[in-house]
């Protein structure tokens, strides 16, 4: 009668509390909109699953930034690949490598210009770090974290979160990947209020055609310049930029194909497992996540008004036939590639599809990536 | 340890998003201009010069005489 007495008091089920239960409903949650709404499934399922395994008591399937092992203790699963994957920084430049593998950076080199625009919309980030240090009361470190959601880039957010604010980790790679599949609800109406029908109707001449030789140059030009500038960005940068130019070289084909294939599908699979995994309910139910949603939100959506609004400011020196549709700016925030998706439907819609930006708005989106991954970096220079 | 001022903190790193970006676009723009799009190879050329041969030689077998003077491409 001990022994059962003893494996029940052992057991997951008494040691059952309401945050597990909330977390079971929080985790559900994810995995419903992955399946049901397609809401960047192969990141939420994962994050969803993950955070399932982390509440379920006793069973030790959790991953936390301040784990450490006793001498002769096995390292829980999940926490292994915590310390091996996020602690080491290894995971999220793995999966910007199959994203350069992935990426075709022709629209941007084809209109230049159009990286002012990534530039741009990377206004949200900062807004928000700052709503979220002085409005908030996060710290610098957190609230930059925080910020970074705006870039809309979620390995760029895990990476910054694991440096700065490991404790926050499932929290904005949650909101980061939550905001970027609702990039077709939040961009529209902000492109509504800040456009008019006429530069809606802008209709942008083709983009001039790349050599070959440029394309191939491309990645190493931009690695070099941006690792001189800001050695911190250069683990992101320089992965990105490494896929993309196995993808452009032409005699690469077995890598590209691995690097945009089976690696990053592998990488996606422990990254997303492990940020569900940082998802304990004793952490993640506070008030400080239901900021860090809000504060998202704010990030995503000054984020798409700089990247129009910049593109407005452009056109003040542009002459007549070169000036550019200011919706393609909302593309500036990455979310590669639903953000372009979203401004050549609105555009589109808007001109009974007289007016069709989709290539030209790939450029702001492409360059967003760069953006984002320069001010992550800035980030680190400036707070690690 | 004092903690940063934020405000200075993203004002710089804005400035340096804005700044970096700038600079790789005019650099993109000079790397464009360094290594154009050439203009279709010769062999394309030749290749169209046969073509127009094999067309005006089909015209005439079937309509002796007649003289092509276009053709059109529609893709």
């Amino acid at each position: 009668m001990d022994t059962l007495l003893e494996l029940i008091a052992q057991s997951g089920f008494h040691n059952l509390g309401w945050r597990n239960l909330v977390m079971f409903f929080v985790a559900g949650l994810l995995v419903y909109l992955a399946v049901k709404k397609n809401y960047e499934p192969l990141l939420l399922i994962p994050i969803g699953f993950g955070a399932m395994l982390a509440n379920l008591p006793a069973a030790m399937l959790d991953a936390s930034s301040g784990y450490h092992a006793e001498p002769g203790q096995t390292v829980p699963l999940l926490q292994l690949i915590y310390n091996m994957g996020i602690k080491t920084q290894l995971l999220p430049p793995v999966i910007f490598l199959g994203v350069g593998a992935l990426t075709d950076f022709r629209p941007l080199l084809s209109r230049p210009v159009t990286l002012m625009l990534g530039a741009a919309a990377q206004l949200g980030i900062f807004v928000a770090a700052l709503g979220a240090f002085y409005l908030f009361g996060f710290t610098a470190e957190e609230a930059a974290s925080i910020g970074i959601i705006g870039g809309a880039d979620g390995p760029t957010s895990i990476y910054l979160t694991a440096i700065l604010a490991p404790h926050l980790l499932g929290a904005v790679a949650v909101a980061a990947y939550s905001y970027m599949a609702l990039v077709p609800v939040i961009q529209p109406p902000i492109m509504r209020l800040l456009t008019t029908d006429a530069e809606r109707a802008i209709n942008m001449p083709q983009a001039r055609p790349v050599s070959q030789t440029a394309v191939i140059i491309f990645p190493i030009f931009i690695t070099v310049l941006t690792a001189l500038a800001i050695p911190s960005s250069a683990p992101l940068i320089g992965m990105l930029m490494f896929g993309n130019l196995l993808r452009e070289s032409g005699v690469t084909d077995r890598l590209s194909k691995t690097a945009g294939g089976a690696l990053i599908n592998i990488v996606t699979i422990f990254l997303g497992l492990v940020v569900g995994s940082t998802m304990q309910g004793d952490t993640f139910l506070s008030p400080q996540t239901l900021f860090i949603l809000i504060l998202g939100a704010v990030a995503f959506a000054f984020s798409t008004a700089g990247g129009v609004l910049f593109a407005k400011l452009l056109n003040l020196f542009l002459p007549e036939g070169k000036r550019i549709n200011p919706c393609i700016g909302a593309a500036g925030v990455s979310a590669v590639p639903m953000s372009a998706r979203v401004v050549q439907k609105f555009v589109s819609d808007h001109t009974e599809g007289r007016v069709n930006p989709l290539m030209a708005a790939m450029g702001p989106n492409v360059a967003g990536v760069i953006g984002s991954a320069v001010a992550a970096g800035m980030f680190l220079a400036l707070l690690r | 340890m004092e903690e940063p001022n934020l405000f200075l903190v993203c004002l710089n790193a804005f400035a340096a998003v804005l700044g970096l970006l700038w600079v790789l676009a005019l650099a993109l723009r000079g790397l464009i201009e360094l290594f154009p799009e050439k203009p279709p190879a010769p062999t394309e050329a030749a290749a169209d010069a046969a073509l127009a041969v094999a067309i005006a030689s089909a015209a005439n077998a079937v309509v002796p005489g007649a003289r092509v003077t276009r053709i059109e491409e529609i893709r």
